[in-house]
This record gives structure tokens, sequence and C-alpha cells, in this order.
């Protein structure tokens, strides 16, 4: 998450971008709306599997659940992640 | 990226919007197959940490996926072709 922090002053006309700038903001960019993303998504899933009936607030098993359902779907990213890099490296040889 | 002005600029655009397409398509599938699978695969939060038999499924899952999208390209690759042909057949 701290991938995204900072935005460099990339030159604005687009003759002087330098390519190295230019891929440095579109990597920031593109890891924000991964952020993004992966926020909607954990809400979405660890919601619908903790909170089985809302209440008027988040019991404090709920909320424990929600933090674990986290940090479970962050691991999954990561194994994702592995998983996948690990095929495409393995067709290319 | 933007060196010169002109035709040449348009396509540098035009393929740079491509890109930035397939990246986003990209992504979203990414995004579906990770949350795919930890449905599949996460069923209870007594622990914060993926056990053994969750991890498995999790890689299981995603090669099957991506083996699966290959396929799906394959077949899609094969009966596109064939309907051009099919379809230069009828133009004559």
């Amino acid at each position: 998450m701290s991938s995204f922090g900072g935005f460099n002053s990339a030159a604005s006309t687009p003759g002087v971008a330098r390519k190295e700038d230019v891929m440095q903001q579109v990597k920031q960019e593109l890891a924000l709306a991964n952020a993004q993303e992966l926020i909607n998504s954990i809400n979405k899933q660890c919601y619908k599997m903790c909170i089985p009936s809302p209440g008027t607030s988040l019991s404090s098993s709920e909320q424990a659940s929600l933090s674990r359902c986290m940090d479970k779907y962050l691991a999954s990213w990561d194994t994702v992640s592995r998983a996948y890099v690990a095929r495409v490296t393995q067709e290319n040889h | 990226m933007y060196n010169n002005y002109g035709a040449s600029y348009q396509e540098q655009r035009l393929q740079q919007m491509m890109e930035q397409k397939q990246l986003k398509d990209f992504m979203r599938m990414y995004s579906n197959l990770v949350s795919r699978c930890f449905e599949d695969c996460v069923s209870e939060f007594t622990s914060n940490t993926l056990n053994d038999k969750e991890l498995t499924c999790v890689t299981r899952c995603t090669l099957k996926n991506m083996k699966l999208n290959e396929r799906i390209g394959q077949r899609f690759a094969e009966e596109n072709a064939k309907l051009m042909e099919d379809q230069a057949k009828m133009g004559r």
C-alpha cells in the first residue's frame, strides 16, 4: 500500500516528458486504481462473509472477523500473484 | 512517447489508449480471479493467516483459471479464423 505514496512532478508538456517519468506516473495511477479496486473487493466479500445479519453497530466479534478476513484476502492476493507469475515465467522458458 | 506530432502522434495516442485499456482489463480480470478464488477457498476466519489447505486451494484455483482463459483464447481464435474464412468465401 505504500507503493503509491507521493507523486512526482513530471513535466506536463508532452515533448519534454521523459519515458521514465511517464512510466512512473502510469505505475502510480495503476497502483492507486488497484488499491481502490482491492478495498472495494475486500469490503464486499468480507461484509458478505462476516456480517450475516446487520445490526445498528459492529460487534467486537464482527470487527475481529472483518480484520482477519482482510488479512486473509490480502494473503490470497499474494498467493494468486505468486502462482500467476510462476506460471507465466514457466511458459516463457 | 510523444516525440512527434501529426499522424504519428495520433497513432501513438491510440496505441497508448489501447495499452491502458489492456492494462485495465488485466487488472479487472486479476481482481475477479482473486475474488473468486477467495470465495471458493476460504470459509472461516478463526485465524488471520491462510492455512495449508487454503493456500493449496488458492494456488490451484489460480492455475486452473489461467489454463481456462488460455483455452478459451485458443478456441476463440480458432472459431474466429473459421468465421473469417467463411466470410471470405461468401464474399467471392
